[in-house]
This record gives C-alpha cells, sequence and structure tokens, in this order.
C-alpha cells in the first residue's frame, strides 16, 4: 500500500529516452537539434559553449518516447568536462561534417570517450552531417561512412540539417532501438507486470494512434 | 502497519503527481486537435454501395436460376458496386419453431450466402468480392461483401441483433445490424422487418425506435483485423483506470455503446411493412397504378407521411419512389394478388431503402429501382448509392500530429528555466568580449582583481543556478579564484550579478611563477533543470619576484616580469643558466653569471640604507597598501623606485618579499636540533655559516650586516637586538605554509612536535641575537 504512489510516479507510461549530441566544433550538431526539435536552421555558426538539451515527444505506433536530447559543445578545450554528461546518455549520436576531414578522423576519438564514459549498453549512431554540400566541396565519401560505421558495428545515416535530410530518420532509429532494447530489459526483469490493453475500438471518427 | 502510516500511505496516495494521468489527459487533447484539423490530413474516396432487400418468403431461389439475380443486384450499366450489402427477410418461416431454433435459419442464411456468393464472383467478370459478414435472426439476414481490393480497408466489423415485436423479443421481427470501418470512415448497416399489418404504423415506428436504442455494437470482431490499441502500454494505477475509463477501457466504451447513429453513415432497408394510408381505398390504388400515378400514391404512402411528421426515421432520406409497389404479388408472377380466394390487399412499398449521414452530401442516390424476380410475394429492391468515404492520409497525418507535438513540445521546453549572462567589461572600452569568458587582464601578485557578470532569468519559470565542479574535481573553481554568491535564485525578468575575485596568494605564485599552473580555468554554471554554461576564467599573470625561488632570482639578471612564462620554458632557462649556456635566450632575462644577492632584494636595502636607517619605529609600522603594490611592480619590472615613497612601505615589502621565497634563507635542515647555551654558541655558528649554501650565505650577511647598520641608529628608530632577532626568525626561517607544506621537505626531515618547534625557535633567536652583536664577519 505504502508504495503505490512510488509505483506510479515510476510509470512507464512515456518512456523518456536521453540522447547525446556530440562530435567536433562546427559539425553541425546544434542545427540538428534545431531542425529535428523546431524544423528550422540558421546558416550563422554560434558555437556552443556548455551543453543543453531540448524535450521532443515522439509518438510511435505502439508506444509513446519522450526523448531529452542534449547538444554538447564540440571544441576541444571543452573535451573533458563534456564527457561527464556521458554516463546518463542512453543513445549516442556521432557527429561528423562530410566537408571536414579532421572531424571525421576524430570520430576515433570520440568513440574512444564514448568506450571510456558512457555505459557499456549505449545505442550508437554515426551521422555524417551537411550531406546537401556541393560534390566538390565534399572531403569523406558515404563509402568512407558506411564503411566506419560498419567497422564499429553501428547504424550510420547521412544527413542534412540545412535541406532535412534524414534527420528525423537517424533520432528515429536510435530512439526506437533504445526502446525495444528498454522493452526487453524490462520484459526479463519484472515479466508479467504490465498491463496490457486489449484491442482498440473507435467510435465514429475515433481515435487512433498517431 | 499502524494506522498512522496506513493514514500517510493514504495521503501520499493521494497527493501524488500521478504521471500516467497527465500522459493520458494530454493524448485525448492531442486526438481532439487532431480531430480538429482532420480537413487538412482527409482525402475522399467515392465508391458505390449497394444496397439490396427482399422479402423472400421463405422462398429459395433454385441454383439454376441464379443468374436472376443479377437482374436485382446489378446496374443496367455502370460499374459494379465496391459494397454489396443485402438485406433478406423471411428467409425462414416465421412459425414458433423457427423462432425458437437458429437450425433453419443457419441453414437458409448459409444457402443465401452460397447463391449471393456465386453470382458476385460469377467467372465472367474480373471482379472478386469477399464476404465481411453475416449476421441472421430468424427470419432477417443480412450479408455484407466488399470488392477484393478493398477488403484490406475494412476493420472493426461488429454485428447486433435485435428482436422486436409483440411475442417478445425473439424475433419474428426486428433488426440486424453490421458496423465496420471502411477506409476511415464507419459505416453502418440495418436489415429490418417491421411490425406488419396496414393499420399498425404506431407498431411499425416504435419497431424502428427500439431497433435504434437496442442496438449496440459489443460483439468481438466477426472478422477483419482489429486496429492496434489506442493507447500505450505501462504502469497505470488502477485508480487512474478507473478514472479514466471512457479513453482507456475498450469493453466500457463498447458498453456505453455504439450504436446505430454513431456511424458516418446509416444505410438502412427492410420489409418496413409500410402501406398506403387507410384514406386511399383498394380499388382507387389499382386504378392510380394503372394511370402510373405514382405521385399521388407516394402522396399516401405511410412512411413518407409518417416521416413528414418527424415521427419516424428523422434525418433520413430515401429517394422518390418512382417504381411500382413491390407488395404484394402473387408469387412466380409480376401480378398483384387479386385471386378471388385470397384476402385482397392494397399494394405497398412495403421494401425500402433509406440512408442516414453525418454530412449529407457524403451520399447520393444513383438509382432507386426494383427488380422483377418473382420468387416471391414482394419484389426485392435496389439502390445503388454514391458514398464519399474519408481516407486518412498517412504521411499527411503524420505531419500535422508532428505539428500537434511541435506545439506542445514548445511549451515543454519554455517551461525551462533559461538564462543570458552578460560580462561587464570594465576594462578596454568598446571591445566586445565573448560572452562565455571572463577576462581578468593582467592579474599582479597580491593585487585584488575583480571581475563581474550579469545574470538575466529570460524565462517564465524560476531559475535556480550554482555552479558545479567539473567531473572528478571536489572544488568548483581553482584556489586562486573566489565566486559570489556560488549559487542563487531568480524570478522571471530578476537580474542577478556574479562577482569572480583573483587574489594571487604565495603558493598560486610559486605554481604560476614556474609555469606550472596558468590563470586559466572553466566554471560550470548549472541552471537546475536546464542547460550548463561553461564559463572561461582567466588573465595573464604578472609574473612577481614574490613567491620565486633564491636561486631562479639570482640567476635572473633583468625584470623578472619578463621571463618567459611556460613550465617548459622555464626548465630550459634554468638548465642554460647553470651551465652558462645562453646564447638563445632573450637578454633581458641574462644577463651574466649568477648575481651575489637577488637585485630585488639589493634594491629595497639600498634604498633604506640611504633613507631609512633613522626612522622612527623602523620595521615596526606598516607601510601604505598602493604604496607596497607600487614599490612590488617596480621590483618586477625593473622600473626606478619612487623616491617618495615611505620608509614603512618599503620595509614592509622587503619582509613581505623574504617570507614569500619559495624557499627560505636558512634552510630547514640548519636548524638546531640541540639547545644552545653559551658553551656551544660558537662553534654552531661556526658550522651553520660553513653549511649555509652560498647564495643563502651572501644573503644571510648581506642582511645581518645591514641589521647591524640599523642598530646603531637605534636611538631614533627605536629599534633594539632583540626586536631584530625576532624579525629575522619571522623572515629568513622555514615559516609560512609554503615552506612547510612543501612534502618534500617536510618528508625529508623527521617529524617535528609542537614543543621541540618551539625550541628550535628559541635558539634561533639566540644565534639571530649573536650574529647581530657579534662581529663574525
Ligand atoms: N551546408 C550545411 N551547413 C550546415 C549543416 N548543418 C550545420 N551547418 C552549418 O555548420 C555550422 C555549424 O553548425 P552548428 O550546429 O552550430 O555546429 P556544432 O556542431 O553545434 O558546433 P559546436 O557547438 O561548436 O560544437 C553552422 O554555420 C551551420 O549553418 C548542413 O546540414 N548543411
Ligand atoms: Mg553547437
Amino acid at each position: 500500500m505504502a508504495n503505490r504512489g512510488k509505483q506510479a510516479a515510476q510509470s512507464k507510461y512515456d518512456h523518456l529516452i536521453k540522447l547525446l549530441l556530440i562530435g567536433d566544433s562546427g559539425v553541425g550538431k546544434s542545427c540538428l537539434l534545431l531542425r529535428y526539435s523546431e524544423d528550422s536552421f540558421t546558416p550563422s555558426f554560434i558555437t556552443t559553449i556548455g551543453i543543453d538539451f531540448k524535450i521532443k515527444s515522439l509518438p510511435l505506433e505502439d508506444k509513446k518516447l519522450k526523448l531529452q536530447i542534449w547538444d554538447t559543445a564540440g571544441q576541444e578545450r571543452f573535451r573533458t568536462i563534456t564527457t561527464a554528461y556521458y554516463r546518463g546518455a542512453m543513445g549516442i549520436l556521432l557527429v561528423y561534417d562530410v566537408t571536414d576531414e579532421r572531424s571525421f578522423a576524430n570520430v576515433k576519438n570520440w568513440m574512444r570517450q564514448i568506450e571510456q564514459h558512457a555505459s557499456e549498453s549505449v545505442n550508437k549512431i554515426l551521422i555524417g552531417n551537411k550531406c546537401d554540400v556541393d560534390p566538390a566541396d565534399r572531403r569523406v565519401s558515404l563509402e568512407q561512412g558506411r564503411k566506419l560505421a560498419e567497422e564499429y558495428g553501428i547504424i550510420f545515416f547521412e544527413t542534412s540539417a540545412k535541406e532535412n535530410v534524414n534527420v528525423d530518420e537517424a533520432f528515429y532509429t536510435v530512439a526506437r532501438d533504445i526502446a525495444l532494447r528498454i522493452d526487453n530489459e524490462v520484459d526479463l526483469t519484472a515479466s508479467g507486470k504490465n498491463v496490457k490493453i486489449g484491442p482498440g475500438v473507435g467510435r465514429a471518427g475515433g481515435k487512433e494512434c498517431c | 502497519m499502524t494506522s498512522l502510516q496506513t493514514a500517510a500511505a493514504e495521503m501520499e496516495k493521494d497527493v501524488e503527481f500521478d504521471p500516467a494521468a497527465v500522459s493520458i489527459i494530454r493524448q485525448h487533447w492531442i486526438d481532439r486537435q487532431l480531430k480538429k484539423r482532420e480537413l487538412e490530413f482527409t482525402e475522399y474516396r467515392t465508391v458505390t454501395v449497394f444496397c439490396g432487400t427482399y422479402n423472400v418468403n421463405a422462398k429459395i431461389i433454385a441454383d439454376e436460376e441464379v443468374q436472376r439475380l443479377e437482374e436485382w443486384l446489378f446496374p443496367d450499366a455502370g460499374e459494379l458496386a465496391d459494397i454489396f450489402a443485402v438485406g433478406f427477410q423471411e428467409v425462414v418461416d416465421l412459425n414458433a419453431v423457427n423462432v425458437a431454433m437458429d437450425g433453419k435459419s443457419q441453414q437458409r442464411a448459409q444457402a443465401w450466402q452460397d447463391k449471393l456468393d456465386a453470382v458476385l464472383n460469377n467467372k465472367r467478370r474480373e471482379e472478386r468480392y469477399v464476404l465481411v459478414a453475416e449476421r441472421h435472426l430468424v427470419g432477417i439476414l443480412l450479408l455484407v461483401f466488399v470488392k477484393g481490393v478493398h477488403s484490406k480497408k475494412v476493420r472493426e466489423v461488429y454485428g447486433a441483433s435485435v428482436g422486436v415485436g409483440l411475442m417478445g423479443m425473439a424475433g419474428n421481427k426486428g433488426g440486424v445490424s453490421m458496423r465496420l470501418k471502411f477506409y476511415d470512415s464507419y459505416l453502418c448497416f440495418v436489415c429490418a422487418h417491421l411490425a406488419a399489418h396496414r393499420e399498425n404504423v404506431e407498431g411499425r415506428n416504435s419497431d424502428f425506435t427500439n431497433i435504434l436504442q437496442k442496438t449496440i455494437f459489443v460483439d468481438k470482431a466477426l472478422s477483419g483485423e482489429a486496429d492496434t490499441p489506442v493507447t500505450g502500454q505501462g504502469d497505470v494505477t488502477e485508480e487512474t483506470r478507473k478514472y479514466f475509463s471512457e479513453v482507456l477501457d475498450v469493453e466500457s466504451t463498447l458498453q456505453t455503446g455504439i450504436s446505430i447513429l454513431d456511424h458516418d453513415v446509416v444505410f438502412f432497408m427492410g420489409d418496413l411493412n409500410y402501406r398506403l394510408d387507410e384514406s386511399v381505398d383498394t380499388e382507387e390504388c389499382f386504378a392510380k397504378l394503372k394511370a402510373h400515378d405514382l405521385d399521388f400514391l407516394q402522396r399516401y404512402d405511410q412512411l413518407n407521411m409518417e416521416r413528414i411528421q418527424g415521427r419516424v426515421f428523422s434525418g433520413f432520406s430515401e429517394s422518390p419512389l418512382n417504381f411500382l409497389p413491390t407488395y404484394k404479388y402473387q408469387p412466380g408472377t409480376s401480378s398483384y394478388e387479386r385471386r378471388p380466394e385470397k384476402k385482397l390487399r392494397c399494394p405497398a412499398w412495403c421494401d425500402r431503402i433509406l440512408w442516414r449521414a453525418k454530412e449529407p452530401e457524403q451520399v447520393r442516390c444513383l438509382s432507386y429501382r426494383r427488380a422483377e424476380l418473382g420468387l416471391s410475394d414482394h419484389k426485392p429492391v435496389a439502390a445503388q448509392l454514391l458514398t464519399k468515404v474519408r481516407m486518412v492520409v498517412k504521411a499527411q497525418r503524420q505531419e500535422v500530429a508532428a505539428e500537434i507535438h511541435r506545439l506542445l513540445d514548445k511549451v515543454e521546453n519554455d517551461q525551462h528555466p533559461k538564462v543570458t549572462l552578460e560580462v561587464f567589461d570594465n576594462s578596454t572600452l568598446g571591445s566586445p568580449r565573448p560572452l562565455n569568458t571572463i577576462d581578468f587582464g593582467l592579474v599582479r601578485y597580491g593585487v585584488e582583481c575583480r571581475q563581474a557578470l550579469t545574470i538575466t532569468n529570460v524565462s517564465n519559470v524560476a531559475a535556480h543556478f550554482r555552479f558545479v565542479p567539473k567531473l572528478e574535481e571536489e572544488t568548483i573553481c581553482k584556489s586562486w579564484l573566489s565566486i559570489q554568491p556560488r549559487f542563487g535564485m531568480l524570478l522571471p525578468n530578476e537580474v542577478g550579478q556574479i562577482n569572480f575575485k583573483i587574489l594571487i596568494d604565495l603558493k598560486t605564485a610559486k605554481m604560476l611563477n614556474t609555469g606550472r599552473d596558468l590563470l586559466d580555468d572553466i566554471l560550470i554554471l548549472r541552471l537546475e533543470n536546464g542547460q550548463d554554461f561553461f564559463l572561461s576564467v582567466g588573465g595573464t599573470y604578472a609574473r612577481s619576484a614574490f613567491g620565486m625561488d633564491l636561486e631562479d632570482l639570482a640567476s635572473c639578471h633583468g625584470p623578472v616580469r619578463f621571463l618567459p612564462l611556460t613550465a617548459a620554458k622555464w626548465s630550459q632557462f634554468q638548465s642554460s643558466t647553470s651551465t652558462a649556456d645562453k646564447p638563445h635566450l632573450p637578454p633581458t632575462s641574462v644577463g651574466g653569471p649568477t648575481l651575489s644577492v637577488p637585485k630585488e632584494l639589493w634594491r629595497l636595502v639600498d634604498a633604506l640604507y640611504r633613507r631609512g636607517l633613522t626612522e622612527k619605529d623602523l620595521f615596526i609600522q606598516p607601510g601604505v597598501l598602493t604604496e607596497v603594490e607600487g614599490v612590488r611592480e617596480a621590483l618586477d619590472t625593473g622600473e626606478e623606485l619612487e623616491e617618495n615613497v615611505s620608509v614603512h612601505s618599503l620595509t614592509e615589502v622587503l619582509l613581505s618579499f623574504l617570507t614569500s621565497l619559495a624557499s627560505p634563507v636558512i634552510p630547514r635542515n640548519l636548524l638546531p636540533s640541540v639547545e644552545i647555551d653559551a658553551q656551544i654558541l660558537r662553534p654552531w655558528t661556526r658550522r651553520f655559516l660553513e653549511q649555509l649554501p652560498p647564495l643563502n650565505y651572501n644573503i644571510f650577511v648581506y642582511l645581518v650586516s645591514f641589521f647591524r647598520e640599523v642598530l646603531k641608529y637605534h636611538e631614533s628608530n627605536r629599534l633594539n637586538t632583540e626586536k631584530l632577532a625576532t624579525i629575522c626568525s619571522k623572515t629568513l626561517l622555514p615559516c609560512n605554509e609554503l615552506h612547510w607544506g612543501d612534502s618534500v621537505e617536510v618528508a625529508s626531515g623527521p617529524a617535528v612536535g609542537k614543543g621541540e618547534e618551539h625550541q628550535r625557535l628559541q635558539s634561533m633567536q639566540v644565534i639571530f641575537h649573536y650574529f647581530l652583536t657579534t662581529s663574525v664577519f
């Protein structure tokens, strides 16, 4: 009886999923987040000095996810400080810039940071941003990105925050995978506790999952 | 559990914030928003719905004659219908046995279903039809077929049967209904058989009302796939579940009932049994029929009259009756029943098809006719109804849903505190600084530097801010910095100020002088439930003779300020001076071999020698703060000492210079470990002098000589040997925390107790006294 209130407070009615954006300064982390959460883009570069988050709800077919997406400062001098934020992350989006070889070469350093500081089960995704650019300005090919991701065994997307290419898809994919992982973990630990609701019937013009 | 605990638990439960409730309410709101904006993601598609009704009078058509059904089911021209809703009445005799037992009905229902199936799926035609569901109640049968291409778009199929009429409920009269979701519209089909007898209009009216009221769809899906659950799973407490049962619980939704009129379109067909008004004489009727005056007869149709009076079928539509009355025929013929042995009946439009659409323009009747099949005493009736059904365009709906969620997310994100930071620029005018950098410019030893930033709450909620340590650190900043306040709260629009102060103490000075530390730090300013700011704090340390090593000072000929700064350069500088190999060093840093005493010391002593020997309360009275800072600065930069500086300021700088040295003039290991008495005084002091390192020796001798000079003027400067010996103890011995705190030095000597310590100082006092009064050098 006494812990009944607590149970309600820990409700998994909405999954809260914490995601973290990391990668070199200028690769477009903040732009990706802005595109994803507010569907807008600004070409001017204001480097992030600190760490900020946005809430984004992501209603899936069978469950409602609430994403808490943390945007970190990519500048070298903040690197050790930002690793403090890896711990709580359930998913990490590692971003490089397809027009910047250095940012791509640094992916391995970022991966090392993840290994050292993030939880072992964290879901990772590699993102090559700015795929909208003129092919002449490209320094990292789609194939290179894909290959690297394969080596690490993680998902890969080329995106454009500017032209809104694959942004939803990238966030969606990692969030969905995390939700699945968590569901499995829950099933393993506390099986049979969930109350499932039977098939729904709408009234005329009824409701439906969106 | 005590009653008190129980009460507490109850209370906790009552006041507990329930995220599930929030989530459900929120979802409900989202659903309503979506409903409001339905048009933005809805497209319409027009389909043809065939409705047919046939009172077969317990007959069944022979297999070899089924093709004759085509005349009824198929239009003269145009496409075949997308949906066939075919209703029958009296598929069996309405005798007591059939009413009580389903067997015969079941069998006939199956037979009609097979025959219709055979006709609809005749190999001569391409179209294929699948049965959605069959439902029957005694003599009433309803079959719904859809074209194969639509079969995936049929969902949520439910059926219901309602028996009405005198013999009670059992269902010689009544209605069977079927509802389904077709694309995204909800359609309902009703097949009814209402009360008979010409005079019993009220009975028919009330049968209709009964069917509407009692038909509630509760059955499990008869076929088709069910939709995915409306609400997600999760830990919803029992109370919450109960409270929100109408949106959560499918069962209760069904119990409160989906009824016939809840649908977008209702198709109502059957032997409704309405006749001609009794004012029309049977013979007159036959005359009018002969004259083909259907207009006249329609006016006296009981159903039309009742509808005009608003007593039945309100909201329903029907096409004009442009066909002959369908009852009562001589079976197998096309002549009305007028045989003398039979009861004479006035022909009537018993068999009817009506519809009701939420949006009236949704349905248009293409044709309303009868077929001439001669099976029964009724003729079958058919209506071809063009019906607009809704189709939700998934992508567009998702876009609208995304917009709604963005709006919600914005509201939620706006509930997080936000602040802006502004650095006060009190140095160079108009040089804009990066927002997150607090630059102290040049920072000097012992001189307090201040900077401030304003923090403005630009959100609608209270902002709680505090500085937090970096990962694996315990303090929020380095020791040379202090922050005031370290935390605070700001109401919306409130502006606060955070003050930063740098004061370089000896320990820091030593680290900075040797390049082991930099005036550079990053602070984390955390907004609870909001963002973290990284603030870079820094300045350029003005290197100073204070906090330096004697050796380093002595090897440095130029002003200390301009020495290379980094740790690497520093060691390079040291090694090159010791080997006297110095061509790559700047000429200002090194001017020759090691000096006999640091020039800073020499400059101070020299000035005092010239101006201060007779000053009253020499070494006792403190100096003036600004002058002290000025003298220090001059020593570090090599500028001239100002002539009018008070002597006391000079003495203060001299004493603080000596105590600031990174290592004391008299090393720790030279302190006496035994009590010094008159006997051992001489030999001990000799050994003491021998053991002093050369540079320390120089300085010691230099200072003692100067103090002896000072003592010559004791009448005017009021100093005495005692006082000077004390000053020596305080400045030349390892006394400040730096000297003691350095772990290497402490570790080298044996642990020293408090009393022993005091004893040593006592002894040194004796020794200093001796040197000040004896001309040993
Ligand atoms: N062409 C193109 N430019 C982009 C894209 N995304 C971001 N940019 C530009 O890249 C610059 C940097 O973007 P930010 O999102 O601020 O970079 P960041 O990764 O957050 O950088 P830090 O905050 O310093 O770590 C900006 O000038 C953006 O306009 C993209 O998809 N295409
Ligand atoms: Mg950024």
